[in-house]
Formats: C-alpha cells, sequence, structure tokens
C-alpha cells in the first residue's frame, strides 16, 4: 500500500468544555516517522486519538491523502495503533491477538495464517505464537502489539508512547528495531512520546506540544539546536536561563542587561525585542569553563563566578557553576583520569552568543534549570 | 495520556439506536427498584402508620408498644444483634491481631471459608449445638443454676453465643483482609525496634475498623432479621419471630405485623448508615486480598497456624452433631449412634430433590435478575454524576439494609391480591414473588461486583478492537464478555448463594411446602424430630454442593493469578473509582 499524507488543519478538542487541543496545524509527508512530543497532560495521546477516530474533534479537519476523515469510523479508517499498555487481550494467545482483525475481515483460514505467521516472522516472534501474553517479556509484547496493528496493512500506524514500559537498554532496540522497520514498511508513522530521546533519536520530525499547542516543528536538530519558544527550550534537552532586559545599545547593536551576568552587546540579537524583560537560553553543553586568570577569547561572553559542585555522569562531568547569586549547568566532556575541578575553585565560564537565544518573556515565574535548588535572581 | 474511559460509551457512542436500548434498560432497571424494592417499603409504611379509620398516625404504634411482649422484643433484638455483633467483633479482633502479628498468609480456600457464614443458615449451627446451648440445653441450665438467670434470658444468651459463633469467621476475615497488606510493614518495624503494642495500638486498630465496622453492621443486620435460628431455640420473643407469628395468624394485612416489619427496617438502616461513617475512613476495604509482598517475618507463624488449626478443629466440632446426626441409625440414650448408615442420605435424595430443583430455579432466576440488573445499574452509576453517584449507591445500600422479614412481609402486604394474566392465578402462590424478593436482596451485591468487573476491562482493549475494524457487537461478545465473565460468574454465584441461604424470605413467601427451596425444607425437617436425620443430612449435601463451588472458585482463581489480573483486582480493588477502566500494569 503507498504511503499517505496526513494534514491537521485547525484541529480542536475540548474535553467536557475544557480545551485539550487548540488550532493544531500539521502535515506530515508520506513515508515519514513524525514524532509528537510533549509533557504529560499537553494534548499529545489526544491528537493520536483523534488520528484514530476514537474521539471526534471540536473543530478543524484531519486529512488523509486530502480526503477529511473525521466522520470516518476508526475501523474504516486503516489505522493500526499500538496503545502505551499494548493492549494485549489477555483471554487469547498471540496467534489469535495478531489474527483478530483478519478474523473480523473474514478472510480465510489460510491466508490468516499465512499473514499472521508472516508477520510474526518479521518481528522475530513467531516461536511465541501459542503462548498468552502474560508468558510474554514486555519486548515481546511490544513486538505482538506491533504485529497486530501491522498485519492489517494499514495506511497510518499510531504509536502510543511505546517504549515508557521499556528497560533503558531495550528501550534503544526497540526503537531501533522500530526505525528499521518503518523504513523497511515505508509506513506513514506517528509517533507519542514524552520522552525526548525517543523523539530525537528516530523521527524524521518532530512536533513539540505544550497546552495543547504545537510549539516548533523540526527536525530533531533543528529542535534542539534552535528552540522555537521557552517551552521547547525547557522540554527538549536542558537550558540554563537568564533573566535580564534587552536595550537597544546604538543603532546597530542591541545590549542585554541582566542583574546576574551585568551588560552585554548582543549585535545578533532582532530588532523588535528590545525594551522587555527577555530570558537568554543557553544549552550546557554550549559553555565552557576554564580557570579564573586564564585567557578570555574576544568571541566569548565571559562570566566569573566558582564550582558550587559536579555530578559525574561517565563521558561527561556536569558541573553547577554559581555566576551572580544564579546556578548554571555547564557541561564538559570527561578525560579518563582527570579529576573534576573541585567545589569553591573560582572559574571562567563563557559562550559564544551565537549558541545562546533570546526569548521574550511575558511574566510569570522565570524558569529555572531544573538541577538548580533555587532560583535567587 | 492515559485517561480512564468508561468501555461501554465506546460501543454506545457513536449509534443513537445503540444509546437508545442503553436508556431502555436502564429505565427497566429503574422500573424493577420502583416496584419492587421503593413500592413495597414504601407501602409497609403506609400500612405501619395507618390507624384502623384509615387515618394516618401513631394509634398502631400506640397499640403496639401498649403490649409489654412488643417492648421485650425490641430490647431483646437490640440485644441479641448488638450483644452478637460485638461478642463476634471481639473475639474476632482478638483474633485478627494475633495473626496479623504472626503474618500468617492463609490459602484462599481458608480465607473464602470465612464467608461460609453469609452462605451458610445460622440454625444449621443452631440445631447441631441445640443440645448445649439450645433453650432446653446445657448451657442455659449452667447459666440459670450459676448466676441465677431466668430461663429466657439464658435462652438469649444462648442465640448470641450461637449467631456469634456463626459470624466470626466472617468478621474475622474482614479484618484479616483489612490489616493484612500492613502486615509486612509491621514487621519490619518491628525489627527495627517499634513494640508490637505500639504497632497494634496505632497501625492494626485504626486499619481494621473499616473491615470491623463493616463486618459488625453486616452481622448485626443478619442477626436481627435472623428468622429460623431463634425458632429452632426455642425463642420467640424478639421481632422477627413476632413478626412472622402474627402474619401465620393474622395474614398478610395484619398492620402489626407492618409496623414490626418497618421498625426493623429503621434499626437496620441506622446500623448500616452509621456504620458507614467508619467504613468509609478507608475505601479500600480488602487491600490487595490473595495477593500480598512476601516479607520474611520475624516471629514464628506458627502460632497463626495452631490458632486456624484450632478454629477448623472448633468448627467441625461445631457441626459434628449435625454430622453424626445425618449418619445416625439407632442412636438413643447413647453418646454416640449405636449404627450408622447412608440411609437418611438415601432418604433425602429421594423425597427431597424437588427442594433442590426448586432452589435452583427461585435462586437461580433471581441471580439471573441481579445480573441483568446490576450490570446496566453499575454503568449508570459509573457514567452519573458525582453527586448521583452517591445517591444512588445509598440506593442500593437501602437494599442490603432491608431485612428478609421487611421485604415478606411488605411482598405479602402489596402484592397479595395481584392475579397473574395468564392461567389465573394470584402471584403470591407462584414463588415469584419469592424470586424477585431474593433478587433485590442479592442486588447490592451483585452491583458491587458487576462494578468492579466494568472496571477490569481496560478502555484499551475495546479501542484496539475498534480500531482493527470490528463492530461493537462483536467487540462485546469476542473482549467485553471474554472478559467480564468471571465476574459475572462470581456475581451470579454469590446471588445465588445468599438466596439459597435466605430463610426469613422463604419462610413468608413460599407458595407451599411442596414448592419449597432447600433451606426451608432443612429447616422443616430439622424442626421435626422424625425428620431431624434427613434434615441433617439435607443439610450435609448442601455443605458439600458449597464446597464444590468454592473449590470452583478457587480453581478459577488459580487459573486466573496464573494468566491474568488476581482475583484481588476483581473482588478487593486498591482503587476507588467506579466504572472507569484501569491499564494493566507492567513489572
Amino acid at each position: 500500500m503507498n504511503p499517505v499524507t496526513i494534514e491537521a488543519q485547525r484541529l480542536a478538542f475540548a474535553y467536557d468544555d475544557k480545551p485539550v487541543l487548540r488550532e493544531i496545524n500539521l502535515s506530515i509527508a508520506a513515508g515519514e516517522l513524525f514524532t509528537v512530543l510533549g509533557p504529560s497532560g499537553s494534548g499529545k495521546s489526544t491528537l493520536l486519538r483523534l488520528l484514530a477516530g476514537l474521539d471526534r474533534p471540536s473543530a478543524g479537519s484531519l486529512q488523509v491523502n486530502g480526503i477529511n476523515i473525521c466522520d470516518t469510523l476508526p475501523a474504516n479508517r486503516s489505522v493500526g495503533m499500538v496503545f502505551q499498555s499494548f493492549a494485549l487481550w489477555p483471554h487469547m494467545n498471540v496467534f489469535a491477538n495478531v489474527a483478530f482483525a483478519l478474523d473480523e475481515a473474514r478472510l480465510d483460514t489460510a491466508a490468516i495464517r499465512n499473514r499472521v505467521e508472516a508477520i510474526l516472522k518479521l518481528l522475530e516472534i513467531g516461536h511465541k505464537r501459542d503462548a498468552r501474553p502474560d508468558q510474554l517479556s514486555i519486548g515481546e509484547q511490544q513486538r505482538v502489539a506491533l504485529a497486530r496493528a501491522l498485519v492489517i496493512e494499514p495506511r497510518v500506524l499510531l504509536l502510543d508512547d511505546p517504549f515508557s514500559n521499556l528497560e533503558p537498554e531495550l528501550r534503544l532496540h526497540m526503537r531501533q528495531d522500530l526505525r528499521r522497520l518503518q523504513r523497511r514498511l515505508g509506513i506513514t508513522t506517528i509517533l507519542v512520546t514524552h520522552d525526548q530521546d525517543d523523539a530525537l533519536s528516530i523521527s524524521d520530525r518532530v512536533a513539540v506540544l505544550a497546552d495543547g499547542l504545537i510549539q516548533q516543528v523540526g527536525t530533531p536538530a533543528a529542535i534542539y539546536d534552535f528552540p522555537a519558544t521557552i517551552a521547547v527550550a525547557r522540554f527538549v534537552g536542558v537550558t540554563n536561563f537568564l533573566p535580564g532586559h534587552l536595550q537597544r545599545a546604538d543603532e546597530f547593536s542591541l545590549r542585554f542587561d541582566s542583574p546576574h551576568i551585568g551588560s552585554h552587546s548582543w549585535p545578533g540579537a532582532r530588532s523588535g525585542q528590545e525594551g522587555g524583560p527577555t530570558l537568554l537560553g543557553i544549552r550546557p553543553h554550549a559553555l565552557r569553563i576554564q580557570p579564573a586568570d586564564s585567557f578570555r577569547d574576544g568571541r566569548y561572553i565571559w562570566l566569573e563566578g566558582h564550582i558550587h559542585g559536579s555530578e559525574f555522569q561517565g563521558e561527561s562531568v556536569r558541573y553547577h557553576v554559581e555566576v551572580g547569586g544564579i546556578l548554571l549547568s555547564v557541561k564538559q566532556a570527561h578525560f579518563t583520569g582527570c579529576p573534576a575541578i573541585p567545589a569553591g575553585t573560582p572559574v571562567l565560564t563563557g559562550f559564544d552568543p551565537s549558541q545562546a537565544r533570546l526569548y521574550p518573556y511575558h511574566g510569570g515565574d522565570f524558569p529555572a534549570t531544573h538541577f538548580a535548588p533555587s532560583w535567587r535572581g | 495520556m492515559n485517561r480512564a474511559t468508561p468501555v461501554f460509551p465506546l460501543l454506545f457512542s457513536r449509534h443513537n439506536w445503540r444509546n437508545g436500548v442503553l436508556r431502555c434498560l436502564q429505565a427497566g432497571v429503574a422500573l424493577y427498584l420502583l416496584a419492587f424494592f421503593l413500592l413495597p417499603v414504601g407501602f409497609l409504611f403506609l400500612k405501619a402508620l395507618q390507624n384502623p379509620d384509615g387515618t394516618i398516625g401513631w394509634g398502631i404504634i400506640t397499640l403496639l408498644f401498649a403490649n409489654p411482649v412488643s417492648w421485650e422484643s425490641l430490647q431483646n433484638s437490640l440485644i441479641v444483634g448488638a450483644g452478637a455483633a460485638c461478642l463476634a467483633g471481639f473475639l474476632a479482633l482478638a483474633a485478627a491481631a494475633l495473626l496479623w502479628k504472626s503474618h500468617i498468609r492463609p490459602s484462599p480456600f481458608v480465607e473464602l471459608c470465612g464467608f461460609l457464614p453469609l452462605f451458610m443458615p445460622a440454625f444449621v449451627l443452631a440445631s447441631s449445638l441445640d443440645i448445649v446451648i439450645g433453650q432446653h440445653g446445657g448451657l442455659p441450665v449452667v447459666l440459670q443454676q450459676l448466676l441465677g438467670l431466668s430461663r429466657a434470658s439464658a435462652s438469649l444468651l444462648g442465640l448470641i453465643l450461637i449467631e456469634a459463633i456463626h459470624y466470626f469467621p466472617f468478621i474475622l476475615v474482614a479484618l484479616h483482609l483489612s490489616t493484612r497488606a500492613s502486615s509486612s510493614q509491621a514487621h519490619a518495624m518491628a525489627r527495627l525496634g517499634t513494640p508490637w503494642r505500639r504497632l497494634i495500638r496505632q497501625v492494626f486498630m485504626p486499619l481494621s475498623l473499616p473491615g470491623l465496622a463493616f463486618a459488625m453492621a453486616l452481622t448485626f443486620l443478619k442477626v436481627i432479621d435472623d428468622l429460623a435460628t431463634p425458632l429452632v431455640l426455642g425463642v420467640t420473643n424478639l421481632l422477627a419471630p413476632q413478626a412472622y407469628h402474627r402474619i401465620a395468624a393474622y395474614g398478610a394485612q395484619d398492620p402489626l405485623a407492618a409496623l414490626i416489619a418497618a421498625i426493623l427496617f429503621v434499626i437496620s438502616g441506622l446500623a448500616w448508615f452509621a456504620s458507614l461513617g467508619f467504613i468509609r475512613q478507608n475505601v479500600n476495604l480488602f487491600p490487595a486480598a490473595f495477593s500480598d509482598s512476601r516479607l520474611p517475618s520475624t516471629g514464628s507463624s506458627r502460632g497463626g497456624h495452631v490458632f486456624i488449626a484450632f478454629l477448623g478443629l472448633f468448627y467441625l466440632g461445631c457441626y459434628a452433631g449435625l454430622t453424626l446426626s445425618s449418619v445416625a441409625g439407632v442412636w438413643s440414650h447413647s453418646a454416640l449412634p449405636e449404627t450408622y448408615g447412608l440411609t437418611h442420605y438415601l432418604r433425602a435424595f429421594q423425597f427431597e430433590m424437588s427442594s433442590l430443583y426448586n432452589t435452583l430455579i427461585y435462586c437461580g432466576f433471581a441471580a439471573l435478575i441481579d445480573l441483568l440488573v446490576a450490570l446496566p445499574l453499575a454503568h449508570a452509576i459509573a457514567k452519573a454524576p458525582a453527586h448521583w453517584k452517591q445517591r444512588l449507591n445509598w440506593l442500593v445500600a437501602g437494599a442490603l439494609c432491608i431485612p428478609g422479614v421487611t421485604l415478606g412481609i411488605a411482598y405479602l402486604a402489596l402484592f397479595r391480591d395481584i392475579q397473574l394474566p395468564l392461567g389465573n392465578l394470584p402471584l403470591d402462590a407462584t414463588g415469584l414473588l419469592l424470586t424477585l424478593a431474593f433478587s433485590i436482596r442479592g442486588l447490592p451485591f451483585a452491583l458491587h461486583i458487576c462494578g468492579l468487573a466494568l472496571n477490569s476491562v481496560p478502555a484499551s482493549y475495546v479501542e484496539a478492537a475498534s480500531t482493527l475494524g470490528c463492530a461493537p457487537a462483536k467487540i462485546v461478545r469476542r473482549i467485553v464478555f471474554p472478559m467480564l465473565r468471571f465476574g459475572l460468574l462470581l456475581a451470579f454465584t454469590l446471588c445465588f448463594s445468599l438466596a439459597a441461604v435466605d430463610l426469613s424470605l422463604a419462610a413468608l413467601l413460599v407458595p407451599n411446602e411442596n414448592n419449597a427451596p432447600l433451606a426451608y425444607s432443612i429447616y422443616l425437617r430439622i424442626q421435626s424430630p422424625s425428620g431431624m436425620n434427613v434434615g441433617s443430612a439435607l443439610a450435609m449435601i448442601s455443605f458439600a454442593l458449597l464446597a464444590l463451588i468454592l473449590f470452583g472458585i478457587i480453581h478459577r482463581l488459580h487459573r486466573r493469578r496464573e494468566s491474568q489480573r488476581p482475583l484481588s483486582s476483581l473482588l478487593f480493588p486498591t482503587h476507588r473509582t467506579a466504572g472507569f477502566s484501569h491499564e494493566p500494569s507492567h513489572h
């Protein structure tokens, strides 16, 4: 079956008059593995349920290959869905679970057997065909759920946080398997997850959903490197936020004034941002540390501070550097045999302004990096 | 988003005609409750407050309590009910504390045996122990001699003792199931140096309170409603026997009988709702029954096992009289029978099989009605707004606290003159009333289990089938029903068993002796010296049937434990939502 495109236009859904999704606009290419990433309660599973036809949108349209499917019953949408809990029917064995849909479609017994055995073989669980779901490992259960969704040869595959129940090692293995399978079948696939590793590692494109709104759509690298909003910057990866104000310095440049890091000229900042409260966001890996009395590279903005603590993370060390009364997270590569810088050591922390992002700030509590013990700005 | 979604709306959401079917079902349920619960009870109260001249007033009440026997009966009923509940509760509390401390995990069979008092009429125990604590038995005589009690008071004490012995296992198992989950943690704390006395006072006692209140309230309701046990022991100055005798003497329209029945209902209702405050303190009445985290206990559990063995022997001893009587050949003026044989069993099978058939008909249909009513009702309650949910639950709880005597008299009063359209038979001569009354009494239990069974079907199971192209009717047949099957079977068994032992209703509503259910036949046989042995044999046969049902449940339980979620998730859930599904957890 040829892969299909999916288009959502001004899609909205309310539950008991409480908006869950608002004005969702999405365009998913044929054969794409598209991930909807968002925190719990952001509405990502609701979006998947709308696509599956389990809920009806309150407004907007949902099109598959240009045809509106809002009034189409789930059974007629040709959608395979893998549930977070896998939803394998406990009173049926693996074969019966997978064959269920084919049985309902009244295919003849031989055809059912052939198709089920083929899909079980593809997913490497053919030897478990007579086992009941409770006799399977979690990984095997997931494969059966996938087999059950794929056996109907759906036009769209929907995956509702399918890796959330897996151990880290199995999770890594399964998502690579899934990616390979999806490329092999070429099926348009939508994955919803709250786990950024899942989203960033296997997706063609990612949409970040927060508070029922799409915050940003882009490739995993674009989402990580250039988060469009504070919500994306906070949710995808770790970001240090520094509050301040953006002022016009002269005709050609702006100045970022922060009570914590002082005043710095900002040549790259767009006009129109000046005047209001602003948050400067910088990733931990974009910050560097060097001794307090060392040479300061002029391309960097340097902040004086001292090491507050450190966390050894194997391939890297995460330092908490206290600068102007706030804690910044700095990620440095770990080299074999090199000890971590002891707490209390005065250091310079610098960053390239082009690696930082400025976000207009519209009130509420300042977001803090999640590891910071307190925000003392 | 792992949203809990009711199962049935998914099946009914897109089709108005299916919504219509559901509405019709729910309207039928409402009609049934109105016609066979609210209307008879309302009519009974009306009749109880109706003066001889037709006006409403206190005339009948004044008349009733002008008779000192009525006051005495009221007092005696309260004394016996409260006395049995308190005595059994006190003993069970001590025993449960011992089991809690010894941290033993009795087999599910032993745990289920604790529920036997609900499925076995107390008069069977009474007849077995009659020789010891009956009106003319040894204990009253000793009490008369030692304490100078009157014969009537001594008989009341005997009755309290019998009822306490009978309901003790039920209260014990309720307490055990309420507290067993915390036993492991208590042992861990004991290892860290917390004294057991403090643990029992500060952990065991608060945790046991809901289970204790529930079981004691139910014991109280059962005891004051018990008609047969006092009659077997020859104690008649209680409310239930008084009402029964008035109906037997003056017929169904006797206003004093209606008043006594109404008083019984009021007492039961007050007792039940008074206990609700304690029960509500902890919604997890029986947390994690049949599944417990294992933690090695500090002390030896031998004490607990010895105690359970002692209890088993004690109860076997209590029923020894009945067992011996059922196999006794010649037994006269000797400690044990002189000859033994199975003649009484043969006679029971030969002449009393019709009562077994009647039981199957009455109780089977009652249990079936319960399922048909409870399933849509459970769904309606699950979908209802919170304030309505509570009202509906209270309404059904009202059915739990309506005594059998009250319901029986209410039915007799209301449906007395109604003729069936076909055959021109009076309604009360068909046994239909008995079936309907049984179903009303079993409804709260059926509703509880059906609600839990509906909860046990995760919405995602239905959704998965729905996305795979399965039609709603087939989803019900292939996914929902197989998953509800065990819960429905359990509800059916429970309702059937409860109806089978409901002697108060049977005694009032049975059309005639030939159409009597088994419990009533046993009662009639045991009452007469010539039929005592056959009655005992019949009781033993019903014991055997009960044991078979228990083994069936245990067998299914083990299979479920191996294949699916444990029975605990169905019987004793650790959550509190009604009618909403929960995703299974994966460990």
